[in-house]
């Protein structure tokens, strides 16, 4: 998994560049990197996008999840963009397209 | 008399990507659609995840039965329960539903409340051609 994060609108806004896999064994590369950026900048708006994204397990979902917390406890929201369709389907099954704002490819 | 297949792995997330790689080329071969091959890859995958969440194992038994539909069931070998190996951030709940979601049929057995296996089915469509 590639992770690249860029910071824009005064720091505002933070947009996660994510590329390949996020699964067990890549978990951690991304929770470390958005939780460093979303504390340090609080910024109100986190993209995550999912162009380049191929695969996401339940471990990445949970990432995604505990990225969740804290950007709605400053009220922030998350958006996850880009997705294929049939990332899309896990979101929708996992119930998660109630708590994250989704938009597919 | 219908083929079986078998594979071992080592109980390592770091083999997931490879199981999920072997069961793809599974499927591909037996004509499975794209989406019902991501569908079997997540499956596959999941499974795997949830027998070594919470608990050790020795290895992954798992075997693949190619035939009216395709069952592929992920046995873990020797399994003993380790906290140690908790998945930070994993939800077990997902994953069941995702398996659940994704194949047709699919099953959890337990012994002494350690998950032992995980079975699913995906059946079979009538074939087409492969997308691009």
């Amino acid at each position: 998994m590639l992770l690249d994060i860029v910071m824009t609108d005064d720091n505002r806004r933070m947009t996660a560049k994510v590329s390949g896999d996020i699964d067990a064994a890549q978990r951690k590369a991304l929770k470390a990197g958005l939780e460093e950026k979303i504390q340090e900048f609080k910024p109100e708006t986190v993209e995550i996008d999912c162009g380049a994204l191929d695969y996401i397990d339940s471990t990445g979902l949970g990432v995604l999840v505990s990225a969740l917390r804290p950007v709605k406890e400053y009220g922030g929201e998350i958006r996850i963009t880009k997705l294929k369709p049939f990332l899309m389907k896990i979101f929708r099954i996992t119930g998660l397209d109630d708590i994250f704002v989704l938009e597919e490819q | 008399m219908a083929e079986q297949i078998r594979m071992y792995f080592p109980a390592d997330t770091g083999y997931i990507g490879t199981i999920r790689l072997a069961l793809s080329g599974i499927a591909g071969h037996l004509n499975f659609r794209i989406n019902e091959i991501e569908d079997i890859k997540s499956c596959i995958a999941e499974a795997c995840l949830l027998l070594m969440n919470g608990q050790r194992c020795r290895g992954l038994d798992i075997t693949v039965d190619p035939g009216a539909d395709l069952t592929v069931t992920v046995r873990g070998e020797h399994v003993e329960p380790d906290m140690e190996t908790d998945f930070e951030d994993f939800n077990d709940e997902f994953s069941r539903i995702m398996i659940e979601s994704l194949s047709d049929e699919s099953s959890f057995a337990e012994e002494n409340g350690l998950l032992t296996e995980v079975a699913f089915v995906k059946q079979r469509t009538e074939s087409a051609e492969q997308e691009q």
